[in-house]
């Protein structure tokens, strides 16, 4: 069910119905993260506008790419069933959306511009802030997968079972980030600067919320245990880190973690999954830095090398 | 074929998880193959209790939705190999399963364990329907206060109601000081409310919030008389026969008392 998956790039919102319709509407105004409760079905377009500030922002990731206030663009229909049907629906999104991002000019400007972070400081005035948590469930599209033998640590596949808004992600980045990646190399920017689409998140994270962002997220605050940050790149926590948090969730085993104060419950990165020693006391209160490396999750302090080790 | 128990109780923070990690761990302490579902989706505590919370890579929605094989979500616990959890979504709530589904869950889980114990949240709602919907039978867990008692009572009806057969009653926190003052309700002041077999009386331990803090199990420890008391739930709910242990302790006045009179 495509509705369902967040679009990636996208922070979703999950907080009382109420509240999240409340932050949907205030979105229109202010820069925020804004979520609708509503399905697609239902509002005929796609779910979030993580800029909703009425300007023609940078293309999210999604399929299609979000239309911005006052821009006309086709709504989307609701989801077609079975998984032939939304292929084929996902390849005419794909090519509408490459029309769209070809068409659109200050789309394709912005990607040239500065360093994508985002504004999602909710403003001082405005009511409790959007709970920043999970996305609508990702409906069972897939089907349950054929059995395979036991294994005590997640697989790749287990990771694109797990997470199918991130797998579902990939696939985008082969469409709609392709036609992104097209556009960036028509104005001569370099890919990497693309694909660091950044997410700046200002708030604590509470037990229960889950943020997951397509690309890499910093917060700036705590995350508490039973919160959970999934991010497909590096995750940077300026606070505590006592939460689950998962770099690199399609794959991408050179992603970090990095905390002021890193105590997670469990820290994966990409299909490494390392947890905290039952008898934890660890000492050592500086910031830190959790990798793969030799095939396990590593955690080390966080030294400044000039960019060389980071 | 297992047998599979759900620990309710209607009001919150009476021990029902707390009851579910120790009889569960007295149950696998007699050998016995055990599971215990968190059925508590949203608010997941017995994995805490357990000491597993940083063990968990998926869990039950996970199972319900297909994302994972049910051995794959499976915890097995640190200390003994015969007690596994399976743990509760924290980032959900209780809509994302359905009684249908539990009772699914429930009958894999039947064949391959001795007992299935459900940890179930507190409340009436669906998170309840849930977990009682995959259930053999029920142990209603109370502490003699009135509005827990009250609460235990709706629950047991709701449980007739659902065609459960008759649940255990497990009287928890209990004062026996208190109750010998008469500031407490009485054990059989409980049992004439709520016509139920009872099956334990737990004393009030401290060792209970430094076990759970710990995430240690009290049933493995050897000096507390809550601890007693859970493992012998265990015990009858094996189909042995237990009597009660002796709510007030022998206390160190009386035995010093005999000693020096003689």
């Amino acid at each position: 069910m495509d509705k369902e998956v967040l679009p990636t790039g996208a922070t979703s919102v999950d907080g009382s119905p109420a509240r999240s319709a409340a932050s949907a509407s205030q979105g229109r105004k202010k820069p925020n993260i804004t979520v609708t409760t509503r399905s697609l079905a239902e509002t005929g377009r796609t779910k979030t506008d993580n800029n909703g500030d009425g300007r023609s922002g940078r293309p999210r990731r999604s399929t299609p790419i979000v239309p911005s206030q006052g821009e006309k663009v086709e709504p989307v229909q609701g989801v077609s069933p079975a998984p032939k049907e939304k292929r084929a629906k996902a390849a005419e999104d794909q090519a509408k959306a490459r029309q769209e991002v070809a068409a659109s000019a200050p789309v394709t400007a912005s990607i040239g511009s500065v360093q994508p972070v985002q504004p999602v400081q909710p403003a001082p005035h405005a009511p409790p802030a959007p709970v920043i948590s999970a996305a609508p469930p990702p409906a069972p599209s897939h089907p349950p997968r054929p059995a395979q033998p036991d294994t005590p640590s997640a697989t790749k596949s287990d990771t694109a079972e797990r997470f199918p808004f991130l797998s579902e992600g990939r696939a985008l980045e082969t469409t709609v980030g392709e036609a992104i990646l097209q556009a960036a190399a028509a104005l001569g920017v370099p890919e990497d600067a693309v694909a660091a689409d950044t997410l700046l998140v200002r708030r604590n994270l509470r037990s229960g919320q889950q943020l997951r962002h397509y690309g890499n997220v910093v917060i700036i605050g705590d995350v508490n245990a039973g919160a959970e940050v999934i991010a497909t790149g590096d995750i940077i926590v300026v606070g505590a880190l006592r939460g689950l948090a998962h770099a690199g969730a399609v794959g991408n085993d050179d992603s970090i973690v990095a905390a002021y104060y890193l105590r997670p419950t469990q820290l994966r990165v990409a299909n490494y999954i390392g947890r905290a020693p039952d008898q934890q006391e660890r000492n050592y209160q500086g910031p830190e830095v959790a990798r793969v490396r030799d095939g396990r999750v590593v955690v080390e302090p966080y030294r400044v090398l000039a960019g060389r080790d980071l | 074929m297992g047998e599979c128990i759900v620990i309710t109780s209607g009001k919150g923070g009476v021990g029902k998880t707390t009851a579910t990690g120790n009889i569960g761990s007295s149950l696998a302490m007699n050998g016995r193959k055990v599971a215990l579902i968190d059925a508590d989706i949203g608010l997941r505590n017995l994995d805490v209790i357990l000491g597993l919370e940083n063990r968990i890579v998926y869990d039950l929605v996970d199972v319900v939705e297909g994302f994972c094989r049910l051995k794959q979500a499976l915890v097995r616990d640190k200390r003994m190999d015969n007690l596994y959890l399976l743990p509760a979504a924290q980032t959900r709530d209780k809509s994302a399963v359905s009684p249908q589904q539990m009772k699914k869950l429930c009958n894999e889980l039947k064949g391959e364990f001795d007992y299935i114990i459900i940890d179930c949240p507190a409340g009436i709602e669906q998170g309840f329907r849930n977990a009682i919907a995959g259930a053999d039978r029920a142990l209603v867990i109370t502490t003699p206060e009135v509005s827990a008692v009250r609460d235990a009572d709706r629950i047991v009806g709701l449980l007739e109601a659902a065609g459960k057969k008759s649940p255990g009653l497990v009287l928890n926190r209990v004062r026996p000081g208190m109750v010998e003052r008469g500031d407490m309700l009485d054990i059989t002041d409980v049992t004439d409310i709520l016509a139920v077999e009872l099956v334990g009386i737990i004393p009030e331990d401290e060792k209970v919030i430094v076990s759970t803090n710990r995430g240690e199990p009290l049933a493995f420890s050897h000096s507390s008389r809550a601890a007693m008391a859970y493992r012998n739930i265990a015990r009858r709910l094996m189909g042995e026969t237990v009597p009660f242990q002796q709510l007030r302790a022998p206390g160190v006045m009386p035995a010093l008392r005999r000693w020096l009179v003689g």
